[in-house]
C-alpha cells in the first residue's frame, strides 16, 4: 500500500480530540477513515517516513483490523478506524501516560493509496495522563507481641495496639516518565520535606514510621506527584 | 584609590595628567599685585562668557584673592538691557552673573558696585572705576555688532554719578567658511568715523582693543579653540592686557596711557606671546620612561614560569591542602544539622530497621534507593545553592576567580599554558577526595564524604571554568599592554630644542629615581597588568597610580615636577649642561619674530610697537631665575619711545610677552 500526506483543510480534517471516560472522541470532517497513532505523553506526533514505512508494510490488515493498534516498536502504535462503523469516533485508549493523535485519511482503492490529512499547525492530539494509585494504611502492632509480654500477662490486661507504622505501596499505570526521582515522592503534610519514590520502590510494600509529633499520633506519608502527566489516587 | 573610568588614548592621558604638572604660587596675598582701580568685567552676550573661565582664572593669576570683590557679568541681550533701564520696572532681569550664573536685575547690579567700591585694602585708588567690555564678534553680523557697541550708555546710565574709564575687547573671528572680522572692522570704522561719535570722544569707549585668531605671518591661533580653564594659550591675552591696564604700580601706567587712548587713535592690538614650562612633554617623557620600565618588568616575568607553590597557591591551595575546602568544611556539617533526623522517615522494606545505624550500602538498599535520592535532592541541591551564592554572599565561582586574579598577573597567568593549570586544578582536587568504599562506611560518615566529594567536584569545575575565563581575559590583557607600549611609543616623541632642552635626560632620570623602589614598581606593574584590564583601564592606572604619585616626587630635596616656569627651566638647563642659559634662551624665544604674532592685519604697515609688556612670576624661588631673565630682557634694544614693563603676573608656569601696537583708523579701513 503506498501512504502519502496531503496538508489538511476545512473540508478534510480532524479536531476536538478529548476524553470521555477512557474513550478518546473526536469530530471528523470530509475524512473516510481516522488514523490513532500513540507516542510518548507531551512528545509531538508527525507522520515521518518511517510511519509510513510501517503503514505500508501494515497494508491490509490495517483495514481488515480496524481499530486494533499495531505495535510499531519504537514506543509508538497505529490504529486505523473507518468512519462510519458502530464507535467510529471514538477509540479505547489501552496505554496510559501516552499522546494519542488523530488523521483524518482517506483510502483510494483502486490504486491502493492511503492519503493522510496532516494538518499546517499542531497535529489534533490528547495526552492521556497516567495513573500513580497509591495504598497507605497503618499497621498495628500489640505490645504484647513485641517483648512486653510478661507484663500484660501479670496484670492480666488485654495487648495494647501500638502504631508502629505505615504500609504505603505506589504502583503506576502507564510509563515511569524519563525524568529523575523528582516527579513523585511521599511527604509529611506541613513539613515541606519531600522524601522521592525511586523506580525500584514501585510495586513494593514499604514501612514509614509516622511524623512524631508533640501530644499527637503522628501524621502518615502521604504521595504526591510534580507536573502533568500524572494523576495520584490514593486508596 | 577608587576604581577610575577608562582614559581614551594617550593624548587624553597626557592632557590629564598635564593638568597635574601645573604650578600653583604661594597662596599669600602678598605675593600678587593689587588692581590700581574697582573693575568689573561685563560679557557681551552667551558667546562672550564662554571667555569668563580664562578671563577670570587669569586675574587670578595677576591680583589673587582679590578678584573675588569684581563683579563679572553677563548682559544677556542690549536690546532687553536698553529696554530694562529706561523702563519703569526696576526689577526686569536681562543680566547674569557670571560667576554664580543667578539672574541679575538693575538694583542688584549696582549693589555689586556698591559692595566693591565699600571695601577697603583691595584697590589702590577709589576714584573711578574701570569697566572691561569683552565682546566676542563671532558669528555676529555688523548690525548685531553696532548695537552690542551701544550697550555702554545704559551701563553709563545704571552707574550714573561713578567715575569710570571703560574699554571694549572687540575679539576677531577670520575662521575659514565663517569668518565676520572685515564686516566687524567695517562696522568698527563706521562707529569711529561717526560724527556723532567723534564730536563727543572718537569711541563711545576709552579704549579699543582689537584681536583675532589670524596673524599675518603665523596663521590662525587658539583664541577660539576649546580649552580648559587652566590651560595657557592665546585666550589669556584678554586678561593679560586687563592686568596690564588696571594693575597699581608706576611700571604699567604708561601701558594704561596707550590701551585708554580712543581720543587719539581707533584701537590697539597686541602681539602675544607664551613660552610655557612644557607640560605635556614633561609627562610624555615621564610616561616613555615609566612604560619602558615596565615593559623591561613585563619582559623578564614573562621568561619565569610561576613556581608549582605560586601555581597552588592561585589555584587555591596552600601546603597541599586547599583553603576553600576549609572554609567550606563547616558547610557540610550545617547542611547535615538542616535536615537531622530526616533518617527515621525513610522509607524500609521491614519494619523497625533503624537506617542511620546501617552503612551506607546496606541503608540505600534497605530503603530501595530512596536514600542517596533523598540525598541527591536534599543534601546536595542545598550544598549546591550555598555554593552558588546569592545577594550578599558570594558563589564559588566568584571566590575562585578572585583568588586567581588576584594571585596572578596576565602574564603570569600566560606564561603557563592553558591545559597546564587545567591538569594542575584536576590533579589537586581530584588526588584527595573521592567515593572510594562509600558503601561500606557508616551511614553519617558516607554523607559527610559525599559532601566533601561534591564540593571538591565543584571547585575542580569552578575552577576550570575560571581558569578558562580568565585566560581568555589575560591574553586580551597581553594584547591591550602591547597596543599600550606601541601607543606610548609613538604618542612620547618630544622636541629637545631650545627651551625644551634636556627634557628626556633630566625627567628620565627623575623618573628613573621614583621607579628604583622595586617594590613600588612590583605594585605598579601588579596593577597595571590586572588581568581583565583594558588599555583604557591601563591609561587611567598609569595616571592615577605613576603620574599624579610621581609629580610629588622630591628630587634633589625639591618637588622638581612642580617647579615654577624660570626655575624648572633653570634647573633642568644645569643639569644637562646647556651651552646657553635660561635667561638667553627664554628671553630670544619670547621676543623672536613677535611681528608675526599681531593679532591684527591691515594692509597699513603697524607702527612700531609702543609698548613691551612681559608677564613673569617672580616669587617661587625668591625670583633669582626670573632676575636674570628681567636682566636680559631689560637688555635687548628696543625702538625709541617704546615703554617696557615687568609685570609679576600672567599664569605660574609661563612666560608672556605682550607687545602693544596702536591703530589708527586707516589699518581699519583697509584690512588685510
Amino acid at each position: 500500500m503506498r501512504v502519502t500526506t496531503i496538508p489538511a483543510d476545512e473540508g478534510h480534517c480532524v479536531r476536538n480530540v478529548a476524553m470521555l471516560a477512557s474513550e478518546l472522541v473526536w469530530d471528523s470532517v470530509g475524512v473516510g477513515y481516522a488514523l490513532v497513532v500513540c507516542g510518548r505523553f507531551g512528545a509531538h506526533i508527525e507522520i515521518d517516513d518511517e510511519l509510513r514505512a510501517a503503514l505500508g508494510n501494515l497494508g491490509a490488515s490495517l483495514f481488515s483490523c480496524s481499530g486494533t493498534p499495531f505495535d510499531l516498536g519504537d514506543g509508538r502504535s497505529v490504529a486505523l478506524l473507518r468512519r462510519g462503523a458502530i464507535r467510529s469516533d471514538s477509540y479505547r485508549c489501552t496505554r496510559r501516560f501516552a499522546r494519542y493523535a488523530v488523521f483524518g485519511c482517506d483510502h483510494d482503492m483502486t490504486s491502493d493509496e492511503l492519503m493522510i490529512y496532516v494538518p499546517g499547525g499542531a497535529e489534533a492530539a490528547y495526552d492521556v495522563p497516567g495513573v500513580v494509585r497509591a495504598s497507605v494504611s497503618p499497621y498495628w502492632t500489640e505490645r504484647g507481641a513485641d517483648g512486653f509480654g510478661r507484663f500484660t500477662r501479670v496484670f492480666d490486661r488485654a495487648p495494647e495496639r501500638v502504631l508502629a507504622c505505615y504500609l504505603m505501596s505506589v504502583t503506576l499505570d502507564g510509563e515511569v516518565p524519563e525524568s529523575d526521582e523528582t516527579w513523585l515522592w511521599y511527604e509529611f503534610e506541613g513539613t515541606g520535606l519531600r522524601f522521592p519514590i525511586t523506580r525500584e520502590m514501585l510495586g513494593k510494600t514499604m514501612c514509614v514510621r509516622p511524623l512524631a509529633l508533640q501530644g499527637g499520633s503522628g501524621l502518615p506519608p502521604v504521595v504526591k506527584s510534580q507536573g502533568q502527566g500524572y494523576e495520584v489516587i490514593t486508596a | 584609590m577608587g576604581p577610575t573610568d577608562a582614559i581614551r588614548d594617550v593624548g587624553a592621558l597626557i592632557d590629564s595628567a598635564a593638568r597635574n604638572v601645573r604650578s600653583r604660587r604661594a597662596t599669600g596675598m602678598l605675593d600678587y599685585l593689587s588692581p590700581r582701580l574697582p573693575t568689573c568685567v561685563l560679557y557681551c552676550g552667551e558667546g562672550s562668557a564662554s571667555f569668563h573661565g580664562t578671563v577670570l582664572d587669569g586675574l587670578q593669576e595677576g591680583w589673587g584673592g582679590k578678584v573675588s570683590r569684581i563683579p563679572c557679568v553677563t548682559i544677556s541681550d542690549p536690546a532687553s538691557l536698553h529696554q530694562l533701564v529706561f523702563s519703569s520696572d526696576p526689577f526686569g532681569v536681562a543680566m547674569v552673573d557670571a560667576k554664580t550664573g543667578s539672574p541679575l536685575d538693575v538694583p542688584g547690579f549696582q549693589r555689586m558696585f556698591q559692595l566693591m567700591m565699600g571695601s577697603s585694602g583691595v584697590f589702590e585708588s577709589m576714584a573711578q572705576c574701570t569697566l572691561f567690555f569683552v565682546l566676542n564678534s563671532s558669528g555676529m553680523t555688523a548690525e548685531e555688532f553696532s548695537s552690542w557697541y551701544g550697550v555702554v550708555r545704559d551701563v553709563e546710565v545704571m552707574l550714573q554719578g561713578l567715575q569710570m574709564r571703560t574699554m571694549l575687547f572687540v575679539l576677531l573671528d577670520n575662521s575659514l567658511g565663517s569668518s565676520n572680522a572685515e564686516k566687524i572692522e567695517d562696522a568698527l570704522f563706521s562707529l569711529y568715523e561717526d560724527p556723532q561719535v567723534r564730536a563727543e570722544r572718537r569711541h563711545l569707549y576709552d579704549g579699543v582693543f582689537l584681536y583675532g585668531n589670524l596673524s599675518k605671518g603665523r596663521g590662525y591661533n587658539r583664541l577660539f579653540s576649546p580649552h580648559g580653564d587652566e590651560e595657557n594659550g592665546d585666550w589669556d591675552v584678554v586678561s593679560s592686557v586687563m592686568v596690564l591696564a588696571n594693575s597699581s604700580g608706576d611700571g604699567s601706567r604708561p601701558c594704561e596711557d596707550l590701551l585708554f587712548s580712543s581720543g587719539r587713535r581707533a584701537g590697539v592690538t597686541a602681539a602675544f606671546k607664551q613660552v610655557e614650562k612644557p607640560r605635556r612633554d614633561i609627562v610624555s617623557v615621564a610616561l616613555r620612561r615609566i612604560v619602558e620600565r615596565l615593559d623591561e618588568f613585563h619582559a623578564n616575568v614573562s621568561e619565569v614560569r610561576p613556581s608549582g607553590a605560586e601555581v597552588d597557591h592561585a589555584l587555591g591551595f596552600s601546603n597541599g591542602r586547599s583553603d576553600f575546602m576549609a572554609e567550606y568544611g563547616s558547610l557540610s556539617e550545617s547542611v547535615l544539622n538542616e535536615f537531622k533526623g530526616f533518617e527515621l522517615y525513610l522509607p524500609t522494606q521491614s519494619p523497625n530497621v533503624n537506617v542511620g545505624t546501617l552503612n551506607f550500602g546496606r541503608a540505600n538498599a534497605e530503603t530501595c534507593g530512596c536514600l542517596s535520592a533523598f540525598v541527591r535532592e536534599n543534601h546536595l541541591a542545598r550544598l549546591q545553592a550555598i555554593l552558588d551564592g546569592s545577594g550578599d554572599s558570594l558563589g564559588l565561582f566568584d571566590r575562585i576567580v578572585q583568588r586567581l586574579a588576584s594571585s596572578l598577573t596576565a602574564v603570569k597567568m600566560l606564561s603557563l599554558r592553558r591545559d597546564e593549570w587545567v591538569g594542575r586544578a584536576s590533579s589537586l582536587y581530584t588526588e584527595s577526595y573521592s567515593l572510594n568504599m562509600i558503601d561500606q562506611r557508616p551511614m553519617f560518615d558516607a554523607l559527610r564524604q559525599m559532601m566533601r566529594v561534591e564540593i571538591a567536584r565543584r571547585m575542580r569545575e569552578e575552577t576550570i571554568r575560571a581558569i578558562d575565563m580568565l585566560y581568555a581575559e589575560a591574553e586580551k590583557t597581553e594584547e591591550a599592554f602591547a597596543r599600550l607600549r606601541n601607543d606610548v611609543a609613538l604618542g612620547t616623541s618630544v622636541n629637545e630644542e631650545g627651551t625644551h632642552f634636556n627634557l628626556t635626560g633630566f625627567y628620565g632620570r627623575c623618573t628613573d629615581a621614583y621607579l628604583s623602589d622595586q617594590a613600588r614598581l612590583n605594585v605598579l606593574f601588579a596593577t597595571i597588568d590586572r588581568i581583565g584590564n583594558g588599555e583604557g583601564e591601563m591609561f587611567a592606572i598609569l595616571r592615577d597610580h605613576a603620574l599624579v604619585p610621581l609629580f610629588d616626587l622630591d628630587y634633589g630635596g625639591r618637588q622638581v615636577f612642580k617647579l615654577g616656569f624660570m626655575e624648572e627651566q633653570v634647573t633642568r638647563r644645569a643639569e644637562g649642561k646647556a651651552p646657553e642659559t635660561a635667561q638667553l634662551v627664554v628671553g630670544s624665544e619670547l621676543v623672536d619674530d613677535m611681528a608675526n604674532y599681531i593679532g591684527y592685519n591691515s594692509l597699513i604697515p603697524m607702527a612700531d610697537r609702543e609698548c613691551e609688556a612681559y608677564l613673569i612670576h617672580r616669587e617661587m624661588s625668591g625670583g633669582a631665575e626670573a632676575d636674570q631673565l628681567l636682566t636680559y630682557l631689560d637688555r635687548l634694544g628696543k625702538p625709541t619711545g617704546t615703554i617696557r614693563v615687568f609685570m609679576n603676573a600672567g599664569p605660574q608656569d609661563c612666560a608672556t610677552s605682550l607687545w602693544l601696537y596702536p591703530l589708527e583708523s586707516d589699518h581699519l579701513r583697509l584690512r588685510g
